[in-house]
């Protein structure tokens, strides 16, 4: 790739749009049929891939870094689809069984993880606060251009209430 | 935009299981001659044959697991 001669030209070298679509048919593993056809196979290929000692423990340290389960069960099954494992559709039926698994295997470690199926709104994020922050500072800029003679508008005289009683005078 | 939908279809699993433990009706064993047997009573053979029934199935086992490796730690 060329490296660009000022920091914010453009990258001329790129993939161009569709440039995903000139490969041969049938070339990447995703567009081959399959290995797995059901949920029962898939799990069957999941299952003891998950039990093996090197790989618990690599997960084991992932989790203890704080990535959620969800997380972490989404990029298994998504790079099973990439590598022709199963299809999409059971990776979707397979996850939620992959997430209790990995689950299962934390708990049997006896390590604290992070599930990421409940929004915790009380952690505020970092982006927020520069966002609110930015906000607060161009409003401040923008009361400082605006003049400071401000017109008061008249006060009207407010109309008088018609009485529409008997005894009331006319107008 | 969506980019893991993994709690999402966790999270939909999940009510489906407490759903179908609401919506479970004892079955009322008939003595008459004419009623339906036990086992056939009992027998749903369509609702396995669904992959999201099974895939409830298996959460169930996994739970049902977790919650025993729980319980003997607490005790």
């Amino acid at each position: 790739m060329a490296i660009p001669s000022k920091p914010n030209a453009p990258l001329l070298d790129g993939p161009i749009p569709g440039q995903n679509l000139t490969a041969e048919l049938g070339s990447r593993p995703w567009q081959t049929p399959p290995q797995f056809t059901t949920v029962e196979e898939a799990l069957d290929y999941y299952i003891p891939r998950l039990q093996a000692d090197e790989v618990t423990e690599q997960l084991l340290d992932v989790l203890e870094m704080g990535v959620p389960v969800t997380t972490v069960a989404n990029t298994m099954q998504l790079a099973s689809v990439m590598e022709g494992k199963h299809s999409v559709d059971v990776g979707m039926l397979v996850l939620p069984v992959l997430i209790e698994m990995l689950m299962l295997i934390a708990d049997t470690a006896g390590i604290e993880y992070e599930t990421g199926l409940q929004k915790d709104r009380t952690k505020v994020r970092g982006s927020l606060v520069s966002k609110a922050l930015n906000r607060l500072q161009s409003e401040g800029d923008e009361e400082e251009e605006m003049p400071m003679t401000m017109e008061e508008p008249e006060e009207e005289e407010a109309p008088e209430e018609m009485t529409g009683g008997l005894m009331s005078r006319r107008a | 935009m969506l980019n893991n939908p993994a709690p999402v279809i966790y999270q939909n699993m999940m009510r489906a299981m407490q759903n179908e433990q609401e919506n479970t009706k004892p079955v009322v064993e008939r003595g008459g001659l004419l009623g339906p047997k036990k086992s056939m009573a009992t027998k749903n053979t369509s609702a396995l044959n669904e992959p999201a029934n099974r895939v409830m199935e298996y959460m169930k086992a996994i739970q049902a697991k977790r919650q025993e490796l729980k319980d003997n730690g607490n005790s």
